[in-house]
């Protein structure tokens, strides 16, 4: 038997060398797994205004005439992980409207890390008869399918760009899909078959794991977007399609519309985009699209893509680790919020309403 | 434009492709329009002050090739060389930081006045290229050195971009016969150049930026504790050197992808065993710079044992003022110099102890280690405050840590310690990247991968920039 030539011998090493370099990369990223290196800013899915809420729930809570009261509901963007209660955007728009209606104006700041639609009707099922907000403010977000999970199911726990931790999502995920049996048949339905082989991928492999969502994120930051990714799919099909959840999420919107109304509240709905994808607004369809059901059902909708769009996520991150707002983003979203709010005349005067005898300090849109 | 950009990622490649097509006249064209692109897509309007140099210090190469030695003349040219250049370095580097000085003075005894305030922004690479610069115009006033005769290639060696910004201070006597003479392609080492390059990346972008984040929540906490100075500072001691030696790695390896090769400016500096040995180690372009001509001229040790002593801790205080405009920086620079007397007063005139046994040289490298740790306690204070706060807080005896800080600082610093101790033990810095393809290979797989999995977003800035 004659020996292999000299170039196939050297390209099986190299391949045997790629192998072994995989192999030990795979171990490198258990290892970090195991000592739990960068997951520090792993999110909990506690609410921001815990006591307040508390307070308010136990008593009478009619706020009185003239006062501005808003509800917050949303993820972890309008939760925002990392920032002290002071910096907090909430508490900023709070000082924001009390220096220009008066003192009487409180923002509850009610957001769940990991929180979706389902997880924001439910909160709102609970409290808006118990905080009679005269604004249920939702910051719509993309947690209902961003980690491939319906909007159905409770909101997990929200993580962070890491290895470890975008682990933890993909399993919660396929955790919650499993202990909820009869939606089997409601989950993606329309994926591309490579999302499969990443997905599998994405599971099984702590590095792969680790770095798909890397370098999925780099991508969309210069504008791209991966067939087969949880991105691609959010932004590219399950919002154009009509499918994939977004009828169930139509419906929750809009029930959430009669809870407010019944209640005596204004739902208004104000959109973030995601710190990485400023370069170019990625989400447009789907923007149009959830702007378009909401003008339909009544709701005043606003979105945040234009203030930030072309920054950087250094500029507005809370640390490389975490692409939630930081304190600087805080302060720009509480004044875009505020902004919006005016312009769209859900700010009245307290002396104004006062004098028209109002019980609340809001009109609706 | 910074090494760990993407848009570095795109410029390189270009510049190399033209300049392997271009004959070797053409290359030394584009070389210094490929620098200028480099150093003005951060400002271009410092490109301004890098001409300066370059004529002043070309003409007055030239003047002082042309002249006899011993005519007077000589010597006026090299003093406008070194005015203009420590000029340059004193109005934009050093002008505010003196001018408060001057006024606090004056109102700590009683005397008002308002400070005269330049507010300049301070241009990247000002202390390199101005230090390499005169260090050509003092070379060839000695004798050392011919002058060099044609513009484009001292213009190249002033404003090399893979060392503009921040090192290493290259000697003309090594950098220009490799820019006079042509290159070929079977110079340039592809493969050492490649892995330099991912190294360096590693060094910054995994460890260096990472490890900033830690020392940054260690060390300016409000109330810091002892066990978080301890640890930031350890944190900090890597993060700097994975910064500026990253920076070195890369501008070697970039370089070696044009066919020049650049001296080697750290040699494993944390397992010196004493301050000498230390800075033989550590920023080697630099501390040779300050011994050759700055040291050496101010006497060195041929003065008697009070002269050395003196004429070092002047070189070091001037090597502490070099590296930024701040009193930390000086008094950094007067703890190395403290030390530097301190050994010599316990060793001798060598300054190092005999290491003899294993055991004993490992010993005398932890000690030196502690020592250098308290140097970049002093190098990392914003202020004089948190400085005293370093030290309250380390004799609170409070060895609680920051959550995490320890665990993630010793995971960061793992991948560099481990690459350290094969360096020495082979005495070969490139030892990993020169062995088998089965060794070469994974490691630069690890690499990339840990590059893209733990590297830090955003693109933080080289520390030695702002010197």
């Amino acid at each position: 038997m004659s020996r292999p030539p000299d170039m196939l011998r050297r390209l099986a090493l190299i391949l045997v060398a790629v192998l072994l370099g995989m192999v030990i990369f795979e171990g490198y990223a258990r290892l970090a797994d195991y000592v739990g290196y960068g997951n520090q800013q792993v999110v909990g899915s506690d609410v921001r205004n815990e006591a307040a809420l508390a307070i308010l729930q136990k008593g009478a809570n009619t706020p009185p005439a003239g006062e501005t009261r808003i509800l917050v509901l949303g993820d972890s963007m309008a939760y925002s992980p990392g920032v002290p209660h002071e910096d907090l955007w909430s508490t900023l728009l709070e000082q924001r409207i009390r220096a220009e209606v008066g003192d009487a104006a409180t923002v509850l700041n009610a957001a769940r890390a990991g929180g979706n639609t389902w997880t924001q009707l439910q909160q709102a099922r609970e409290l808006l008869p118990a905080v009679k907000p005269s604004i249920l403010l939702l910051m719509y977000n993309y947690n209902d399918i961003h980690h491939q999970l319906r909007p159905g199911h409770a909101g997990g726990t929200e993580t962070t760009d890491n290895a470890a931790s975008s682990r933890r999502a993909s399993r919660q995920g396929e955790s919650l899909q499993a202990e909820a049996p009869g939606r089997e048949s409601r989950t993606m339905t329309r994926r591309h078959p490579l999302a499969r082989v990443l997905e599998w991928a994405r599971v099984n492999s702590i590095a792969l794991n680790g770095c798909l969502p890397r370098i999925n994120m780099q991508l969309k930051a210069w504008g791209f977007v991966i067939p087969g990714t949880d991105f691609h799919h959010l932004s590219r099909i399950a919002y154009a399609t009509d499918g994939d959840g977004w009828p169930e999420i139509q419906e929750m919107l809009l029930e959430l519309r009669h809870l407010c109304t019944a209640q005596g509240a204004t739902l208004v709905v104000y959109v973030l985009p995601h710190f990485d994808t400023l370069r170019r607004d990625l989400f447009v369809g789907p923007r149009r699209i959830v702007s378009a059901y909401l003008d339909e059902i009544g709701v005043l909708s606003g979105f945040g893509f234009e203030h930030f769009k072309g920054r950087t996520w250094q500029e507005l991150a809370v640390s490389p680790f975490d692409g939630h707002p930081n304190a600087r983003a805080n302060r720009e979203i509480a004044e875009v919020v505020y902004t919006w709010l005016r312009e769209n005349d859900c700010l009245v005067q307290r002396a104004q309403t006062v004098d028209e005898g109002e019980t609340h300090g809001s009109v609706d849109p | 434009m910074a090494f760990n950009s993407w848009v570095y990622l795109i410029f390189l490649p270009t510049v190399l492709l033209l300049y392997w097509l271009l004959p070797h006249r053409g290359r030394g064209y584009l070389l210094l329009v490929a620098s200028a692109v480099f150093y003005g897509w951060w400002d271009a309007r410092f490109l301004v002050l890098i001409a300066i140099s370059i004529s002043i210090d070309y003409v007055v190469g030239r003047k002082l090739g042309a002249l006899e030695t011993g005519v007077p003349a000589r010597n006026r040219w090299v003093a406008l060389s070194v005015c203009a250049n420590l000029g340059i370095l004193g109005v934009f580097k050093y002008f505010d930081f003196f001018s408060d000085s001057v006024v606090r003075l004056m109102s700590a005894i009683g005397m008002e006045a308002d400070p005269l305030l330049l507010k300049v922004i301070l241009p990247v690479g000002i202390s390199f290229y101005t230090f390499q610069s005169m260090a050509y115009t003092i070379d060839v006033y000695y004798g050392k050195l011919k002058p060099v005769t044609d513009l484009l290639v001292f213009a190249n060696y002033v404003s090399f971009f893979p060392q503009l910004v921040a090192g290493p201070i290259e000697r003309a006597g090594h950098l220009v016969p490799q820019l006079q003479e042509p290159r070929r392609r079977r110079d340039c080492d592809i493969r050492d150049a490649l892995y330099l390059i991912l190294w360096g990346l590693y060094k910054k972008v995994v460890v260096a930026d990472n490890l900033a984040r830690i020392a940054a929540t260690c060390l300016d906490a409000e109330n810091p504790t002892a066990g978080g100075v301890a640890v930031g500072v350890l944190a900090f001691a890597f993060q700097i050197y994975g910064d500026f030696s990253a920076y070195t790695d890369i501008a070697r390896g970039s370089a070696m992808l044009l066919g020049i090769k650049l001296c080697e400016n750290f040699k494993l500096p944390y397992f010196a065993v004493s301050p000498s040995d230390f800075w033989t180690r550590w920023h080697v372009s630099l501390s040779s710079w300050l011994r050759d001509y700055l040291y050496i001229p101010l006497g060195g040790s041929r003065g008697g044992t009070y002269r050395t002593y003196r004429n070092l801790s002047l070189t070091m205080l001037l090597g502490g003022l070099w590296h930024g405009a701040a009193w930390n920086f000086v008094a950094w620079g007067a703890y190395h110099g403290m030390l530097l007397v301190g050994y010599r007063l316990v060793f001798g005139p060598a300054g190092r102890p005999a290491c003899k046994t294993a055991p004993s040289k490992f010993v005398w490298m932890l000690v030196m280690f502690l020592f250098t740790l308290g140097g970049w306690a002093i190098f990392r204070a914003t202020s004089m405050t948190q400085l005293i706060g370093f030290g309250q807080a380390l004799a609170g005896f409070d060895w609680q840590v920051p959550a995490f800080a320890l665990r993630d600082t010793l995971f960061l610093i793992s991948g560099v310690l481990i690459m350290m101790i094969l360096q020495a033990r082979s005495g070969n810095m490139m030892v990993v990247f020169r062995s088998s393809v089965l060794v070469r290979v994974p490691v630069a797989i690890l690499l990339l991968g840990s590059l893209v999995l733990f590297g830090a977003t955003g693109g933080v800035e080289f520390i030695y920039f702002q010197f």
